[in-house]
C-alpha cells in the first residue's frame, strides 16, 4: 500500500483523538468520582444502581418508621408505667382506709386523695403524643375520657395505628384505651374501681373498700399484662430496626460498587492512558517531519 | 534523408514534455494539502514515428523517432474506491446523529441522579408513608410533604416531556437546514457537470473540476445514500435518496416529501432519532405517567374499610353491623393512584371520598407526561388529601352525620405500598410498553437500561463505522493523494531529462555550428 504525508497525519489524528477520549473517559471517573455517570456506560449496572438508591430510600424511610414507632411506644410505656404507680397507691389507700379502727375524718381525707389519683388517671387516660390521643383507636383527633369516665359513658375507637416498617409489614403502634382502661359497661374497669372506692370510702363502708383491694390487684395485673405488651412490641421493632439498618449498608456498599470509581483502577487508568497520549504525540512530533526534502538540499 | 534540425525538435520537444511534467508535480505538490484532490500524472509518450523516406515505401524496420509528447494529464482516483468510501461514510453519518440524540435523550432522562423521575417517585412514596403516620388534622406538615412531593413528580414528568419535545423540534430544524445544504450541493454538482462538459468538449481533461464535483458527492454522501453513474460518452447522474437530482447540466432539488428514499446519511439519522429514538422515549413517559395516574394496580383493603357508597367489592365480605364495611380484608383492582385515592376520605366534613389525584392540564382525558398535573383541590387545600379508610356515624343535635376517622392512615399505607406492586402498563399490549406488569421502579429501570443499550450500541456503531470509513478512506488516499516524496523522486527525474534535452540541442547546436562555419572554408 503507498502511504502518503496526508494518509499519515490523517492515521495520527484518528488515533490521537481515539487516546483523547479514553484519557477524557477516565478524567471524567475521576472528576466525579463515579463510574456510572450515564445509562451507557452500565445499561446493566445502571439498572441495578437505581434499584439499590429505591431500596436504600425506603428501606431508610421504614427505619424512620420505626424509629417512630418506638418512641410512641415508649411514650405509652411511661404512661402506663405511672398508672401502675398510681394504682399501686390506690390499693395501699384501700387497705389504710379499709382497716376497721380507721376514723371517719381520716377515710374522708383518704377520699379526698383517692379522688385525686382518679382525676390523674383519667388525665392519663387522655394522653396525648404528638398532638395525638394514644387511647382512642384511630379517633386520634378526639379526648376519649370526660372528667369523669366512671359515670359518663364512652366508648372508645378500636381502631389500629398502623406503621409500616417493611415491604408489606405493618406493626400497630397504639394500645386500645379499653384494654387498660376498661369498657364503660364493665363494672371491674379501673376507673369504675376507682371510683368505687372513693364513694365507699365516702360512706364508711368497709366491706366494699376490701373488696376494692383484690379489684385494684386484678387491674395492676392487667396494666402489667399491657406493659409487657407494650415490650414485645418494642422488642420486635428494635430487632427490625437493627435489620434495617443492616439492609441499608449492604445495598449502600452494593451501590457503591455499582456507581462508585475503583480509584486505583481509574488512576492507572489515567496514568496509562496519559503515558499513550504523550507517547502519540511524540510519535507524530518524529515521524511528520522528515521527508525526501530534507535530504535534498 | 532526415531533415538538418530533426534533432533540434526532438530536443526542443524533450524539453517541453519535461517542462509539463515538472508544472504537473508542481501541481501535486502545492496541492498536497487540497482536500479532494487527486494526484495527477502527465502521460508521455513516444511521438507518432516517421518512416525513413525513400523511393519506394520502405521494407527497412529502421524507423525514426520524433522524441516525445505528453498526451495527457490525468488523473489517479479509483471509482469504485470513491463508492466504497461513500457507502462507509453514509453509514457512519447515521449513526453520529442517532448517537448524539441518544446522548442527548439520556441527559434529559438524567439517571442516575438526584432529581430524576426514579428520585422524585421514591420520595413521592415516602411522603406517603409520612402521612400514614400523620394524618389527622393536627399535623398537616404531612399533607403539605405529599403535596409537594407530587408536584415535585409532575414538574420532572412535565419538564422531561418539554425537553424530548424541543430536542424532537431541533431535530425537524436541522433535517431541514440538511436538505436545503444537500440542495445547494446538488446545484454546484450540476454546475460543475456544466463547466466540465464545455471543457472536455475540447477534448482536454478537467481534473480539478471533476476533483472539486467528486468532493461534492463525498458531501452529499454524508448526509444521504448517494449513488453516481457516468458513461463513457460523459452521461453524469447523480441519485440522491433514490431520486436523480443530477441529470447532466439539469438539476432537481430535493425535497422533504422524497425523504423516505433516503436509507442511510444525516439526514435519514435525524429523521429516525426524531420518529424513533425521541418518539419511543416520549411514549414511555407518557405510558409511565399514565400508569401511575390509571394503570390497573391490585391493592388489599384491609378490614374494617368503610366502603364508598356506589362502590362494589368484587368477592367483598361485609360487615353484619355495618353493609359499607369490610370485615375482611379483600383484594381488589384500582385504576392507579387516582382509582385508589377515590377508596378514600379527606379531612373534610361531612365526610367526602378523595377525587382524582392526577389530572391532565389540557382537558384531554388521557394523562400524558407533558399534561400530568396534581388535582388543583389539593394543591389548594392539602386537606383534600384522602388518606383515612374509615368514617363513623355520629349524631351531632339529633341528626345523624358521618365523619371521617381521622387517624386512620390505611388509603396512605396503600398508596405508600403501590412502590412494591406491580402495575399492569400495557394490558391491551398495545401500546407498545416495555414490558406487561412490573412496578413502577422496575419500568423506570427497564426503560433507562434500554436507552443505555441503545446509546452503547450507537456508540460502538460509531466506532466501527469510523474505523470502516477510515479504512475506505485510507484505500482511497493510498491511490489518489499525493506523497511528497514521490513528488521530488519525480521532480529530480523530470529536472535531469530536461536538463539532458536541453543538452541536445546543444549538441545538435554545435554540429550545425561545425558544419556551417567550420566547413567549406577550404583554401581562405
Amino acid at each position: 500500500m503507498r502511504i502518503t504525508q496526508s494518509m499519515m497525519s490523517r492515521n495520527l489524528m484518528t488515533n490521537l483523538q481515539g487516546n483523547y477520549k479514553r484519557l477524557d473517559k477516565t478524567q471524567e471517573q475521576l472528576s466525579t468520582n463515579r463510574q456510572l455517570n450515564r445509562p451507557s456506560d452500565n445499561p446493566v449496572g445502571v439498572a441495578s444502581a437505581l434499584h439499590y438508591r429505591q431500596e436504600i430510600s425506603s428501606t431508610n424511610q421504614f427505619s424512620e418508621n420505626a424509629e417512630d414507632a418506638d418512641s410512641w411506644m415508649q411514650f405509652t410505656d411511661s404512661v402506663i408505667n405511672e398508672a401502675t404507680q398510681i394504682v399501686q397507691r390506690l390499693s395501699e389507700l384501700a387497705v389504710q382506709g379499709g382497716t376497721d379502727t380507721v376514723p371517719k375524718d381520716a377515710r374522708e381525707n383518704i377520699a379526698s386523695e383517692v379522688g385525686q389519683l382518679y382525676n390523674q388517671l383519667v388525665s392519663l387516660g387522655n394522653s396525648q403524643f404528638k398532638g395525638k390521643y394514644i387511647f382512642n383507636g384511630e379517633r386520634v383527633d378526639e379526648t376519649p375520657f370526660s372528667a369523669d369516665p366512671a359515670n359518663v359513658s364512652y366508648e372508645l375507637d378500636e381502631g389500629e395505628v398502623e406503621y409500616q416498617i417493611g415491604a408489606g409489614i405493618t406493626i400497630p403502634v397504639n394500645l386500645s384505651g379499653t384494654k387498660v382502661f376498661g369498657e364503660f359497661s364493665d363494672p371491674n374497669g379501673l376507673f369504675k374501681v376507682v371510683d368505687g372506692l372513693k364513694k365507699s370510702l365516702m360512706a364508711d363502708n368497709t366491706s366494699d373498700i376490701q373488696a376494692a383491694i383484690s379489684k385494684l390487684q386484678n387491674n395492676l395485673q392487667n396494666l402489667t399484662t399491657r406493659q409487657s405488651e407494650v415490650g414485645g412490641k418494642q422488642n420486635r421493632l428494635t430487632f427490625t430496626m437493627s435489620r434495617l439498618d443492616d439492609l441499608s449498608i449492604n445495598y449502600t456498599d452494593l451501590q457503591g460498587k455499582v456507581e462508585d470509581v475503583d480509584m486505583a483502577k481509574a488512576i492507572t487508568d489515567l496514568k496509562t492512558s496519559e503515558s499513550i497520549y504523550q507517547a502519540s504525540l511524540d510519535t507524530m512530533a518524529r515521524i511528520i517531519r522528515p521527508s525526501l526534502l530534507d535530504f535534498l538540499r | 534523408m532526415r531533415s538538418t534540425f530533426h534533432n533540434l525538435e526532438i530536443g526542443k520537444r524533450g524539453v517541453v514534455a519535461q517542462q509539463t511534467a515538472i508544472s504537473t508535480t508542481g501541481q501535486n505538490i502545492t496541492n498536497a494539502n487540497t482536500p479532494g484532490y487527486s494526484r495527477q500524472v502527465a502521460k508521455m509518450e513516444a511521438a507518432r514515428p516517421i518512416e525513413f523516406p525513400g523511393l519506394t515505401k520502405s521494407t527497412n524496420p529502421n524507423q525514426l523517432g520524433m522524441g516525445v509528447e505528453v498526451t495527457s494529464i490525468n488523473r489517479v482516483r479509483d471509482f469504485l474506491l470513491d463508492i466504497e468510501y461513500r457507502n462507509q461514510a453514509s453509514d457512519l453519518s447515521t449513526w453520529k446523529m442517532k448517537q448524539e440524540t441518544l446522548g442527548n435523550i439520556e441527559g434529559i432522562i438524567n439517571e442516575p441522579s438526584e432529581d430524576s423521575i426514579s428520585t422524585t417517585i421514591s420520595e413521592f412514596w415516602n411522603a406517603w408513608q409520612q402521612l400514614s403516620k400523620n394524618p389527622s388534622a393536627t399535623d398537616l406538615s404531612a399533607r403539605t410533604v405529599v403535596q409537594q412531593k407530587a408536584l415535585a413528580l409532575t414538574e420532572t414528568f412535565n419538564h422531561m416531556a418539554t425537553q424530548l419535545d424541543t430536542l424532537g423540534n431541533n431535530l425537524t430544524e436541522r433535517v431541514n437546514v440538511k436538505i436545503s445544504e444537500a440542495n445547494n450541493y446538488i446545484t454546484q454538482a450540476s454546475e460543475l457537470t456544466q463547466m466540465i462538459r464545455r471543457i472536455e468538449g475540447l477534448g482536454d481533461n478537467a481534473n480539478d473540476l471533476r476533483d472539486q464535483r467528486d468532493l461534492i458527492v463525498d458531501k452529499l454522501a454524508e448526509l444521504g445514500n448517494v449513488q453516481v453513474s457516468e458513461t463513457t460518452d460523459n452521461d453524469y447522474q447523480i441519485v440522491f435518496g433514490g431520486v436523480v437530482v443530477v441529470d447532466n447540466m439539469d438539476s432537481t432539488p430535493f425535497t422533504l416529501a422524497n425523504a423516505a428514499g433516503l436509507t442511510q446519511g444525516e439526514i435519514r439519522g435525524y429523521i429516525d432519532s426524531r420518529d424513533v429514538h425521541v418518539a419511543e422515549y416520549t411514549k414511555q413517559l407518557n405510558i409511565m405517567a399514565d400508569t401511575l395516574a390509571n394503570g390497573k394496580v391490585k391493592v388489599t383493603l384491609p378490614a374494617g374499610t368503610i366502603i364508598p357508597n356506589g362502590v362494589i367489592i368484587p368477592n367483598a365480605v361485609m360487615s353484619a353491623n355495618n353493609p359499607q364495611m369490610l370485615d375482611q380484608s379483600v383484594e381488589y383492582e384500582v385504576n392507579g393512584l387516582n382509582g385508589l385515592h377515590k377508596l378514600g376520605y379527606t379531612l373534610k366534613n361531612p365526610v367526602q371520598t378523595g377525587g382524582d389525584f392526577f389530572v391532565t392540564s389540557d382537558g384531554s382525558t388521557t394523562i400524558t407526561a407533558a399534561n400530568i398535573r396534581v388535582n388543583q383541590n389539593i394543591l389548594d387545600d392539602a386537606a383534600n388529601i384522602a388518606a383515612s379508610m374509615r368514617t363513623e356515624k355520629i349524631n351531632v343535635n339529633g341528626t345523624p352525620t358521618e365523619r371521617v376517622l381521622q387517624g386512620n392512615g390505611d388509603l396512605a399505607l396503600l398508596i405508600a405500598g403501590l412502590a412494591e406492586r406491580k402495575f399492569s402498563f400495557d394490558p391491551l399490549n398495545n401500546k407498545g410498553a416495555i414490558t406487561d406488569e412490573a412496578t413502577f421502579g422496575g419500568y423506570m429501570q427497564s426503560v433507562v437500561a434500554q436507552l443505555g443499550s441503545e446509546s452503547d450500541h450507537a456508540t460502538k456503531m460509531v466506532e466501527n463505522g469510523t474505523l470502516l470509513a477510515d479504512h475506505a478512506e485510507n484505500l482511497r488516499q493510498s491511490v489518489s493523494s499525493v506523497s511528497l516524496d514521490e513528488e521530488m523522486a519525480n521532480l529530480i527525474k523530470f529536472q535531469q531529462a530536461y536538463s539532458a534535452s536541453a543538452r541536445l540541442i546543444t549538441t545538435v547546436d554545435e554540429m550545425l555550428d561545425k558544419l556551417i562555419n567550420s566547413t567549406g572554408v577550404v583554401g581562405r
